[in-house]
């Protein structure tokens, strides 16, 4: 990546990004020259992350990179993280939906599950996300120019033991993702101009999340967010449809 | 997979239903002659009844039926306009054309427009822009932010103990405030960096940047309207494609856009572009103040939105008074962001805005001058008589009410 060429993004929203694969793409972005805001709940954790990448990269400016401490799950703050990121960094053209809960550990079968914790996993991995892109999605069709990422799951195409709330919520979210493509291809704004939608499934990954989930793992055969978080911005530089889903990006 | 029948015919006649009752989307048609659609008169049946259940079901809620007095801004005979029930969020609202008279739901507004007119719009966010706390002393105060300056500091306007509920006029002063003073809002802190007026603090607020757009939206809440019956949350005052969060009330004139509806002009031939104004403070309870309304409100013009308005061959319609300031400060001044002062009236005419999307705008609010100047300028008649037509309809006025679209003939070498 060239920082010194401009950059394909002006300004991007990572949710879950103070670890793991959302810290490795907003890292990938602020590199290039994309100003980013960092939303995380924690407000220490997201405060260290975007420490850590000023400190990584002293040509990044301080005023690129900002942190938000917020749940993408609570509605009264859907409005703060579009306001934050459009008056700190603006015009957003770019919101990567990140963040995402596997529910109660150890996983466990649906029928251990109790009904709000399907309700609560689906708020962050379905209905939080939606709600930010119903936020952003119409400045960017007014602007023409907008991009919005869900990172996926094989989850979401299998139904693995103990991984259903999990499972559902991104079978879901990828169906979200094809429905805001199909409205946005009937609205009549101009298709080459609307905002694009995306999910990809980026394998499986070295990260606190795979370790939830399975504790046991050889982390020898996982494959580092930094490298997959460089796939992504790879692939969505070569503009592929909307609607599109990707799977373990090389 | 069953299709789905086209869309068009999913949403075609119908009736549509509020909270206050229904009127048929049928009702009154364009080319329905003037005199067709005064008050006791209508065309059919349907419209009959479904005026009758509208007219009913205000008289009903017995809610705001006061007698307003109406001195139009430019010295025409008072008349009597009732005050009715405003929409709320969510209810269809109505759109009452000039110069052709006629009643329209919102959503029919590509088929007002001609091919070649360009419609400009706000996309300002609304702030959560009314902040309730203390003094250090304890007093009791609300602040309302009226804009940002280029330093970072907020001007604000200062109330008193009460709340929305209670008129603005008559809310209290706020306690008496000096330069270095404490405001604690729950977590949000601020300081008193200067008092140019004894309700008008200058503020500047103790966090990071980070911090404090998250505080700002934790603790405020969007100003608020006495004339709707519920507290306004800040979900309620966006419209569909809000950006840069400017503004501190809503254009509201844009709350009833949809996507849909500005993807209908797209196909219509009519093109949409966006400027950014910080939509201000309507009132400040205090009548000096609320003369010198608006305030000067920071805008920024893209440069291919004035490209487009000076290539536009048809109408350049504004959607809501901020966006006729925007494009007619550019008009004067030739600068395409900045913070404008520009109050226009009748003596200062539009240069460049030859349509306009507006609310139903009582007297003596400082938009209605602006419309009073964008009348004139497009050779139309005076405000006090759209203003009788729009209360005889049982239009709703104010903020989240029904609307009116003006339309002028294209100014010449715009």
């Amino acid at each position: 990546m060239n920082p010194s060429s401009s950059p394909q993004f002006t300004a991007a929203i990572v949710t879950g990004a103070s670890r793991g694969l959302g810290f490795s793409i907003a890292e990938g972005l602020a590199r290039v020259g994309t100003r980013v805001l960092l939303v995380a709940r924690s407000s220490d954790d997201v405060t260290a992350a975007v420490a850590r990448i000023l400190a990584a990269h002293p040509g990044i400016l301080a005023d690129h990179v900002h942190g938000f401490a917020g749940d993408i799950a609570d509605k009264h703050q859907t409005h703060a993280i579009a306001a934050a990121a459009e008056a700190l960094g603006g015009p957003v053209d770019l919101l990567v939906h990140n963040a995402s809960t596997l529910g109660p550990l150890p996983l466990r079968p649906l029928w251990d599950l109790a009904c709000e914790d399907l309700a609560a996993v689906l708020e962050v991995n379905l209905i939080g996300p939606f709600r930010l892109t119903k936020v952003v999605a119409g400045a960017m069709a007014l602007r023409g120019r907008g991009t919005v990422l869900h990172i996926s799951s094989d989850a979401a195409t299998s139904a693995y033991p103990g991984w259903g709330a999990y499972g559902v919520s991104k079978a879901a979210q990828d169906h979200l993702v094809r429905s805001f493509a199909a409205d946005f291809a009937a609205s009549g704004f101009p298709p080459d101009r609307v905002p694009r939608f995306y999910a990809v499934d980026p394998g499986e990954m070295d990260t606190k999340m795979h370790a939830d989930a399975v504790p046991d793992a050889d982390r020898a055969t996982l494959t580092h967010p930094d490298a997959v978080a460089e796939r992504i911005l790879r692939w969505l530089a070569t503009n592929p449809s909307t609607g599109a889903r990707a799977t373990e990006l090389s | 997979m069953n299709r789905l029948p086209p869309r068009r015919a999913l949403l075609g006649h119908r009736r549509f239903t509020t909270g206050f009752g229904a009127f048929d989307e049928g009702w009154p048609r364009a080319g329905v002659p003037r005199r067709a659609r005064t008050v006791a008169s209508s065309t059919t049946s349907a419209a009959s009844q479904s005026r009758g259940a509208f007219a009913g079901d205000v008289a009903e809620t017995g809610v705001h039926q006061g007698e307003l007095r109406v001195s139009a801004g430019s010295g025409t005979a008072p008349s009597t306009v009732r005050r009715l029930q405003p929409a709320l969020p969510g209810h269809v609202r109505r759109l009452l054309a000039f110069p052709t008279s006629t009643v329209h739901p919102y959503a029919d507004l590509p088929a007002l427009l001609e091919p070649g007119d360009l419609v400009v719009v706000n996309d300002a966010a609304t702030l959560p822009a009314s902040l309730t706390g203390q003094t250090a002393a304890g007093e009791a105060i609300e602040v309302r932010l009226a804009g940002r300056r280029a330093d970072g500091d907020w001007e604000t306007v200062a109330f008193g103990a009460g709340d929305w509920r209670t008129d603005t006029d008559l809310r209290p002063n706020p306690p008496s405030l000096r330069t270095g003073d404490a405001l604690r809002f729950g977590p949000l802190v601020a300081t008193v960096v200067a008092v140019p007026h004894a309700r008008r603090p200058t503020l500047r607020f103790v966090a990071t940047d980070d911090d404090f757009w998250r505080l700002l939206y934790a603790v405020g809440r969007p100003v608020q309207y006495r004339h709707l019956p519920a507290a306004l949350d800040v979900w309620d005052v966006q419209t569909p494609f809000s950006g840069p969060p400017w503004a501190v009330e809503p254009p509201s004139a844009g709350l009833a856009l949809t996507l849909d509806v500005l993807a209908g002009l797209r196909a219509r031939g009519v093109d949409v572009a966006t400027i950014t104004e910080a939509a201000g403070l309507s009132a400040t309870g205090d009548a000096a103040l609320d003369a010198a309304l608006p305030f000067a409100e920071r805008y920024a013009v893209p440069a291919a939105t004035w490209a487009k308005v000076q290539a536009c061959r048809g109408r350049v319609i504004a959607v809501g008074t901020s966006v006729v300031r925007a494009l007619e400060t550019v008009a004067r001044t030739g600068e395409l962001a900045g913070w404008t002062t520009l109050k226009l009236s009748a003596a200062n005419l539009v240069r460049v805005v030859s349509g306009l999307v507006s609310g139903v705008h009582a007297p003596g609010t400082s938009h209605l001058g602006l419309i009073e100047a964008m009348l004139a300028g497009n050779g139309l008649p005076e405000w006090s008589e759209m203003g009788e037509e729009a209360a005889a309809l049982g239009l709703r006025d104010h903020e989240f009410g029904d609307g009116v679209l003006i339309l002028g003939t294209p100014h010449p070498g715009q």
